[in-house]
């Protein structure tokens, strides 16, 4: 009995042992397999590339029928401001991988390389999983360490945000706006799908004075808001009211009426990217147009 | 006087007797509660080891208590040492709770379904602290309960215990063997990884050989879930995995126990005269007792068995996981788990419907009706010479079976693809991936070398600059020579002139790219006819040019393969 004891004790502070070594190591082994599985992934994305990339973008990137990608621009931020894409590095390879390119892009035909890329996602009807496109992205994004400097960062990289989007601050000082270029801008930002025309007044307000339910033009309704009882938000002037509803389309949701489909308590519909695809100046070109509609 | 009365007896002891006294008292009532029937000083003197006061304050919690009411109060002597059980039934409960518990951790972190059952075998592993214990543990335990509960079979049948009054324990005890296997084959699809789906695949195209053929399809589609292995087939299999099976191991777990009870342990087959069965008249000098004997035993073996465990797959055992399950690659040697390893070697003899789905019915079959077929009266071993002799060469069969099931019989594979497949295995990481990054020396990078492409040949092991490449190139110089001797033999697999050579590039920042090149002379084939090799004009391709790309050269197999600096293989999965 005294040797049952004796064993079962030794045994069960052995095991206690073994639980506490396994508690303090747990941090680390959890980091090391982050670090593991994130080069596993790198070495199957190059059998992968190897197998269905390296006919058009070389077998070191190097490009040929396809775009070079072994390139500091793809990964400094250079060519995804070039296109104004307005997500990470990452997620534009990935996009890129997984979607194809429907058309040749413009900005490459230039360059000499007016090509399609089919889709690799099999969401796409492409050949690869889910997670093999992110491991072909993964060694994709490996080049992108070779130009990295001593401290982990690209040398001439384009800071993301751009320092000169818009942004979400109302108060900065805006650039003097030209209300003609304003009028193109809205038109190729997609403002006007939902602001003017027949989805006027049901999905978005209404700009136009013609389509509004109570005569008054985007300019009116803006500039008696932003000092109207029950206003939320923060602006202090038109200027600022128009910035907000840009940048920041929650800060106040306009009161819809009879036949409008938005919600009266948000959230908003509108897509809330302008504050980093607009620059400044676009901002204040838009704003500039908007104040000339009555 | 007050509207009510306020009950608290605790209360008043203590303002009768102190609050030392009350205290005891109450704690010593709580602990007679909890164990149905003893209170501390009956704790006490039973680890003391006094002999037992009468009335027998030790068995009231049999008689009174959920948990212990069925387990005997009592052993007979001759049945509590390690012969004659091995303990083999207690270990297999064990093993059966132990994964109930541990798969319970897992299931908390897994989603059945083939988008993300791999990522969170990821999560579990990266994510998750003791997430790796557990899936190591859990895996671990699944191996032992397979190997605990074999062998309590094969014990059961070796002691005639299967015999009258005993039949129909055999018979659950053969449903729980079923239920073993299958649970343990279930839980490998659902990592979703090669290993899964490839382990898997084997099993249900048997069910696809199943004659008629529209029973095949059937039983085919029913496994799979549909025309492929989807999230309709892992779907099915989760919930076989943690539902049903479970649901009969339980259900049947304690009809088996019953059983066990109510016809008693059997004694050794040796003190029993012929034909009898005296396991329920235990006279009353040959009684062990469940407290304290029985039960100080079995929390002893409880703890040393569990920590073995623990310690084991902390630092000896970790659960292997493959690359994400693909069903256009099949991984080479790829093989069945273990324990279906027999069923694999048997497929190799012939007709998959015979040898994979006829011969193991005939098997379990036998195994079913075997006590109420073979009725001879005596469990002495030496009555039973025929029926141990056939369990011996039984065992020996599944074992020649089992070898015949791994990949080194009868895997028509071509050499050249060995070779290399030793070194970089589609199945585990391999002398390759574990050695040293560094010791990848490439050369030095110029204009005219822009991956600093290193060439080493295999032959030259000796002379190859790191110790990481000399043991390397000298594995890929074994299989090379191997085949060599193959040619030399005139077996039909040998290759003549064969060489080996490794190629090593920096590919990018932190990533080598290797290309395994092996080459022989092409046209030196083996004639099946005349069963002697026939020689033509080629030669073993040259040096000159090393894998070309998109060009297939008589005489030449490449591989690449790619290793990161991060990728730590030597930590396990």
């Amino acid at each position: 009995m005294i040797w049952r004891v004796l064993v079962g004790t030794v045994s069960v502070v052995i095991g206690m042992l073994t639980l506490g070594y396994v508690a303090i190591t747990e941090q680390d082994r959890m980091a090391s397999f982050t670090t593991s599985y994130a080069a596993r992934d790198i070495e199957a994305g190059a059998a992968i590339y190897e197998a269905q990339c390296v006919t058009c973008h070389g077998d070191l990137g190097q490009g040929g029928r396809g775009p070079a990608l072994d390139d500091v621009k793809l990964f400094d931020g250079t060519r995804t401001t070039e296109i104004a894409w307005t997500g990470t590095v990452h997620d534009f390879v990935y996009l890129t991988i997984a979607g194809g390119r429907p058309r040749p892009s413009e900005y490459y035909a230039a360059l000499g390389n007016a090509n399609r890329m089919p889709t690799f996602s099999n969401r796409f009807g492409g050949p690869l999983r889910e997670d093999e496109v992110l491991a072909v992205t993964a060694f994709v994004m490996n080049w992108g360490e070779a130009y990295k400097d001593a401290s982990g960062q690209f040398p001439q990289a384009t800071p993301t945000p751009n320092p000169n989007a818009a942004g979400t601050d109302i108060t900065i000082e805006l650039p003097v706006g030209d209300a003609t270029r304003g009028q193109a801008l809205v038109t190729s930002s997609g403002c006007v799908a939902c602001h003017v025309g027949p989805a006027a007044g049901v999905v978005a307000p209404a700009w136009q004075t013609a389509e509004s339910k109570d005569g008054k033009g985007v300019a009116a309704h803006a500039e008696e808001r932003w000092s109207s009882e029950g206003y939320a938000g923060t602006a202090t002037s038109t200027d600022q009211f128009l910035f907000e509803s840009i940048v920041n389309p929650n800060a106040y949701i306009t009161p819809p009426g009879e036949g409008a489909t938005w919600p009266a308590g948000g959230p908003s519909v509108m897509p809330g990217t302008y504050s980093t695809s607009l620059l400044k100046q676009d901002m204040a070109d838009i704003i500039a147009y908007l104040k000339t509609i009555p | 006087m007050s509207v009510w009365k306020f009950h608290s007896p605790f209360i008043d002891d203590v303002k009768q007797r102190g609050l030392g006294p009350a205290l005891y008292f109450k704690v010593n009532e709580t602990v007679e509660r909890v164990t149905a029937g003893m209170d501390i000083e009956d704790i006490r003197s039973m680890l003391r080891g006094d002999p037992a006061p009468r009335p027998n304050p030790r068995v009231r919690p049999h008689a009174d208590g959920f948990w212990l009411h069925m387990r005997p109060t009592y052993y007979h002597n001759l049945v509590t040492g390690v012969y004659p059980t091995f303990r083999m039934g207690w270990l297999s409960t064990y093993f059966f709770v132990f994964e109930i518990i541990t798969g319970l951790f897992l299931m908390i972190f897994y989603t059945p379904s083939p988008l993300v059952a791999y990522e969170n075998m990821l999560n579990i592993l990266s994510n998750v602290p003791f997430g790796r214990l557990m899936r190591d543990l859990h895996k671990l335990g699944a191996e032992m309960m397979v190997i605990v509960v074999c062998l309590h079979m094969l014990r059961t049948f070796i002691t005639g215990s299967y015999k009258k009054p005993r039949q129909f324990t055999w018979l659950t005890g053969v449903i729980l063997l079923l239920v073993t296997l299958v649970l343990s084959f279930s839980g490998y699809l659902l990592p979703w990884d090669q290993l899964a789906l490839w382990a898997v695949t084997i099993g249900a195209s048997m069910a696809e050989a199943v004659q008629p053929q529209a029973v095949g399809d059937l039983l085919n589609l029913v496994i799979r879930g549909g025309p492929q292995f989807n999230e309709g087939g892992l779907l099915r299999w989760y919930l076989l995995h943690v539902l049903l099976l479970p649901l009969l191991g339980i259900v049947f777990t304690g009809v088996h126990y019953y059983k066990v009870i109510l016809h008693g342990h059997g004694l050794p087959p040796e003190v029993e005269p012929v034909g009898e069965d005296t396991a329920k008249r235990t006279p009353v000098d040959q009684r062990t007792y469940f407290m304290p004997d029985i039960l100080t035993r079995e929390l002893l073996l409880f703890s040393v068995v569990t920590v073995g465990m623990v310690f084991a797959a902390t630092f000896f055992y970790h659960a292997p996981l493959e690359p994400h399950a693909n069903p256009l690659v099949t991984p080479l040697h790829t093989t069945a788990p273990w324990y279906f390893l027999w069923i694999q070697g048997m497929l190799k003899i012939g007709d998959k419907f015979l040898w994979g789905v006829v011969m193991p019915g005939v098997m379990f079959g036998v195994l079913f009706v075997l006590p109420y077929v073979e009725v001879g009266p005596s469990r002495r071993y030496g009555d039973r010479r025929v029926g141990l002799t056939f369990v011996a060469l039984t065992v020996a069969l599944l074992a020649v079976l089992s070898y015949m099931g791994t990949p080194r019989y009868g895997v028509p594979a071509s050499l050249n693809v060995e070779i290399i497949a030793e070194i970089v295995p589609q199945t585990h990481p391999g002398p390759f991936r574990q050695s040293e990054w560094e010791g990848y020396q490439t050369a030095a990078i110029s204009d005219l070398n822009p991956t600093g492409r290193a060439i080493y040949q295999a032959a030259e092991f000796e002379n190859a600059p790191t110790a990481t490449l000399q043991h390397i190139l000298e594995e890929m110089q074994a299989g090379v020579d191997h085949a060599s001797h193959q040619y030399e033999i005139g077996a039909s697999d040998g290759l003549k002139d064969v060489r080996g050579t490794m190629i090593i590039e920096n590919w990018q920042e932190g990533l080598k790219k290797v290309t395994w090149r092996v080459v022989w002379d092409p046209d030196d084939v083996y004639d099946t006819k005349t069963g002697a090799f026939t020689s033509g004009p080629l030669e073993t391709p040259g040096d000159e040019t090393l894998c070309p790309v998109g060009q297939i050269v008589p005489g030449e197999y490449c591989q690449t393969s790619y290793l990161d600096v991060d990728a730590n293989y030597r930590q396990g999965p």
